[in-house]
């Protein structure tokens, strides 16, 4: 429940980037990013579960890189660029665009990427069954992307060592993880695809 | 629910300063990742009337190599920590000791700093840090001062920072960059836990001799502290098997744990015997292969 007797004063303005749009929102010094995603701007695809940061299922990515959302202060993001599960597909359509812009030549040999409307990651999640419950899932698919990003950005694979330890703060109580990292595993070798080799 | 506070995010160090020093009750925030979890648990008392970030505190963020010594900003996340080339080429044992803590989304928020500062017992950076003869920057209302690492842990939770005081930087001498460094860990999971007991050790060798040693626990006391006993069992002989138990049953004997929930008292000083057993084993066998 907001706090209605709370004097305006202790609004903050805060501008930043969730999901490719520019957000600009009044928030109280405590107000979480999780809070912010979820209650201000309705994102409820980024779960609320152990709010202290030992779950990972309000893992976002913050200028592409992994944090739990439920231990950051909004106004702690002011000029940040937020990712949410909402805004993967979108993200992984401007990677391509750019890509495209970049190579007149597509990659040779380059499967389909998806259907659009779902990242590779997610896409890999639905054809393993990545996903039980689905409570981790968001966080899980968040986290494989910024695990993803980083490791085909300097031009390796990912072992599948590389992808637990990139999991190891997303805890899962239904599959016992080995689909989840075929998932990633499938995932990552269609974004190498899709992408052609790295400069 | 977190109780509401007001939000500072200022942008030098002095006014950082200025601000903790004009409201007892605000405190300064690096990565969060401690301070958000204490915050939503009213067993700590009332929470504070301010969080002062320290987010856009530039200086604080820098990894600066002087001809002596190696000079990380207080607000240097691990994942920096991490993939830094000159400290995973000068200091192996930091990355090592960070990818023991949290899991990658907290390594991108959590800060040297903040480790040191929180002052918790079983953190993993002091130990590694105090057997690097580490040093640390407060700055403050006064004069800027430097302390050595040991003398700013003074209990659980309790640093030597003053009120209107933040820790700038740690600075890691370029000797320490010779010596055979390892940082051992007795934990239930790899990820996302913290030390049941934690031992780091230093040696600096000379052919089979034992030159110089450091060696420091973590979770076995109130403080992360150092073991001049064992360190001088070791100094000047040879790193048999006599010499590596004698120094082990030292570091036991030094241990003051606590029984909670993560361990009894006993078992701790058990574990930090076979710890440090382990790590002088380790850098023995180390030599051996390297021979």
């Amino acid at each position: 429940m907001p706090d209605q007797s709370r004097p305006a004063l202790d609004q903050y303005p805060l501008t930043l980037t969730v999901n490719g749009r520019s957000v600009r929102r009044d928030v109280p010094g405590e107000r979480t990013l999780l809070e912010l995603l979820r209650e201000d701007l309705r994102l409820i695809g980024t779960n609320l579960a152990c709010d202290s940061g030992d779950c990972g299922a309000c893992t976002v990515l913050v200028d592409g890189r992994p944090q739990t959302a439920c231990l950051v202060l909004a106004l702690d993001l002011e000029g940040c660029e937020v990712t949410t599960v909402e805004g993967l597909a979108a993200r992984w359509r401007r990677q391509l665009d750019r890509d495209a812009a970049g190579d007149p030549a597509p990659p040779r040999g380059a499967p389909a990427a998806g259907p659009a409307s779902l990242h590779p990651v997610q896409q890999g999640f639905l054809e393993e069954g990545g996903a039980q419950c689905g409570f981790c899932t968001a966080g899980m698919v968040v986290a494989a992307v910024g695990l993803l990003e980083e490791c085909l950005g300097a031009g390796r694979p990912p072992t599948e060592a590389d992808i637990r330890a990139g999991l190891e703060g997303n805890l899962c109580r239904c599959t016992g993880y080995v689909k989840i990292v075929r998932a990633v595993q499938v995932a990552a070798e269609r974004m190498r695809a899709a992408r052609g080799p790295t400069p | 629910m977190r109780p509401p506070f007001a939000y500072h995010r200022p942008a030098t160090l002095a006014e950082a300063c200025g601000l903790l020093a004009a409201d007892p009750r605000a405190v300064a925030m690096a990565g969060g990742t401690d301070l958000m979890v204490h915050l939503r648990q009213p067993w700590r008392g009332r929470g504070p009337s301010a969080v002062v970030s320290l987010r856009r505190l530039d200086d604080l963020q820098r990894i600066d190599a002087t001809d002596d010594a190696l000079r990380l900003g207080a607000c240097v996340n691990l994942s920096t920590v991490i993939d830094h080339p000159l400290i995973q080429r000068a200091y192996p044992v930091l990355p090592r000791a960070a990818r023991y803590m949290g899991s990658p989304a907290i390594r991108n928020l959590a800060t040297v700093g903040g480790n040191l500062c929180n002052a918790s017992p079983a953190a993993d950076l002091p130990p590694v840090l105090l057997v690097l003869d580490a040093e640390v920057g407060i700055a403050g209302g006064g004069a800027p001062r430097r302390l050595a690492l040991a003398e700013f842990f003074r209990g659980p939770g309790r640093s030597a920072l003053m009120p209107g005081e933040l820790l700038a930087w740690i600075e890691i001498p370029r000797r320490a960059a010779d010596w055979v460094v390892r940082y051992e860990r007795l934990d239930v999971r790899r990820a996302m836990d913290i030390a049941i007991a934690g031992a780091a050790l230093a040696l600096r060798l000379e052919g089979s001799r034992v030159v110089d040693a450091r060696i420091a626990l973590c979770a076995v006391a109130p403080t992360p502290c150092r073991v001049p006993e064992a360190e001088r069992a070791l100094i000047d002989g040879r790193l048999d098997e006599a010499g590596i138990g004698r120094a082990a049953r030292l570091a036991r004997q030094a241990a003051r744990p606590i029984d909670d929930v993560r361990a009894s008292a006993p078992y701790r000083m058990a574990m930090v015997e076979t710890l440090v057993r382990r790590g002088l084993d380790e850098i023995a066998h180390g030599r051996r292969r390297a021979a």
